[in-house]
């Protein structure tokens, strides 16, 4: 447990500083973003029965990892660990709808788990390209070129809470269960009465934490606001054409029928 | 901005609990280098809060630099008042040395550039420019508090309020940091519990018992005081027992 939350920490902050190297990280910021929302936008509106469209939206996420030499396995597991929430959503799709559509080796598909199955992907694809962005742009540069494009402060100092909270709520989990293995006394399945004893104090603690954290936040200056620098943001050429590029790219596997 | 730290007939009362601080009046002048002794709950913690205004007092008033500290003036206080805390993992957030840093010259809205220069200068200050790129949360006892420092150096203040600097630190890095502090030119107000520290880098003492200031004088005249000092939780440092 106690090593599945330092291998959590680490990949939070690497996914969350701008790691990608060459042409993917000297992209102007609100290039990527814009790439990524349009993404997002064509991906989640194609239709679910349309499965191997949803399944085609993979294959960019791949290439932006390739180009961006992000680890695409390490974005696969992130986005996986989702996959019990994304799937959660789908089921209510295989009770609902329960016309067969297909038959495969002579098992009944219903329209109900080719929804299901679009929505898991749709859920997971989704997570990999934020993700994908995030690592291949940092967090300071995305809220920056976020500011730029006009998205409200609010939703910026949010996005930026919530990995700041992210870090508080892991670095404390891992200190609870440091201090339950230690009295454990070998003990390696805790019972169910112990965990809700060990989340309770989790979330007094990042309470507390977060707190004190505020306030270390406020002594430096904070004011509620996004801590950016005011940076030049210099659009180039190559910015256009990777924006193209990409919206091509978009527009085949969303409209084009391959 | 003249550097001197002001507490004016200063109480103050947790929400539901006791009186923390009772009618402190307390002056720092500028470049003064101060100890805040007390035993634990003396109210030194929140006296620091009040100064750097994380805290509002129950009633006085502190002024930092002819400047009242309140709500409207909270902008140009914490650029001019930095605050350490007794806990370096509080003190740092982010995911980097670099970013911790960076954090206050950001939201003084400084340049890109501009902040670069901050934070490689805090760090050099603290002999941590090593740091730089490290993983904030994975560094030593020692090199967290040297950091924690430097978090608030790359905001330039001319006062600087520490709690309980030497905290958990094992005697070498005990060392460097009283090493460290001795070089400041800030005006510095301590709170700790650290005789031999507060011997070593302050030239005046301050004793806080139960919210209230008991002694305030030159060190010499304080650690002298032994039934003072017992009285308070306190025992005088080594060098005068």
């Amino acid at each position: 447990m106690s090593q599945n939350l330092e291998r959590a920490l680490l990949g939070l902050d690497r996914a969350f500083r701008p790691q990608a190297k060459g042409m993917a990280r000297e992209i102007d910021p609100r290039a990527k973003l814009l790439v990524a929302l349009t993404f997002l936008i064509a991906m989640l509106s194609t239709p679910l029965m349309d499965l191997g469209r949803v399944a085609a939206w993979g294959i960019p996420i791949m290439v932006a990892a390739y180009i961006s030499r992000a680890d695409y396995f390490s974005l696969v597991g992130y986005s996986l660990l989702l996959l019990p929430f994304v799937a959660l959503i789908g089921l209510f799709n295989i009770l609902y709808e329960r016309e067969v559509v297909a038959s495969l080796f002579g098992i009944a598909v219903t329209k109900g788990w080719i929804m299901a199955l679009a929505i898991t992907l749709r859920g997971i694809f989704s997570v990999q390209t934020i993700l994908l962005m995030v690592f291949a742009t940092g967090i300071y540069p995305l809220c920056g070129a976020m500011l730029k494009l006009r998205i409200p402060t609010l939703f910026v100092a949010q996005t930026l809470m919530i990995y700041r909270f992210l870090r508080v709520l892991l670095i404390e989990l891992q200190e609870i269960i440091f201090a339950t293995q230690a009295r454990s006394a070998g003990i390696k399945r805790y019972p169910l009465r112990l965990w809700a004893r060990i989340i309770s104090e989790l979330l007094i603690r990042t309470i507390r934490r977060a707190r004190t954290l505020d306030m270390a936040m406020r002594a430096r200056g904070w004011q509620g606001d996004v801590p950016l620098a005011r940076q030049q943001y210099v659009w180039r050429w190559r910015d256009t054409l990777f924006l193209f590029a990409w919206l091509g790219v978009v527009a085949v596997v969303r409209f084009i029928r391959l | 901005m003249h550097h001197y730290l002001e507490f004016r007939a200063i109480h103050y009362s947790y929400r539901g609990g006791a009186e923390a601080l009772r009618g402190v009046d307390l002056r720092i002048s500028h470049g003064e280098h101060v100890a805040l002794i007390g035993g634990n709950g003396a109210g030194k913690s929140t006296l620091l809060l009040l100064a750097d205004g994380l805290l509002m007092p129950s009633a006085g008033e502190v002024i930092v630099g002819g400047i009242k500290v309140e709500q409207s003036t909270l902008h140009v206080i914490r650029q001019n008042v930095g605050l350490v805390f007794q806990d370096p993992d509080n003190q740092l957030f982010m995911s980097t040395v670099e970013e911790d840093v960076a954090f206050g010259p950001r939201n003084m809205g400084l340049s890109e550039e501009e902040i670069s220069r901050r934070v490689i200068e805090a760090l050099r200050k603290v002999d941590a420019e090593g740091l730089l790129h490290r993983d904030s949360f994975r560094l030593s006892g020692g090199e967290k508090r040297r950091v924690a420092i430097a978090t608030t150096l790359s905001m330039t203040p001319s006062i600087i309020l520490m709690d309980e600097p030497s905290a958990n630190l094992d005697p070498k890095s005990r060392r460097r940091l009283i090493e460290l502090l001795r070089a400041f030119d800030h005006t510095l107000l301590v709170a700790t519990h650290d005789m031999d520290l507060a011997e070593e880098l302050c030239q005046r003492v301050v004793v806080l018992n139960k919210g209230q200031i008991v002694a305030d004088g030159k060190k010499e005249e304080i650690f002298r005081r032994k039934e003072l000092l017992e009285s308070c939780s306190l025992e005088q440092p080594y060098a005068y027992r």
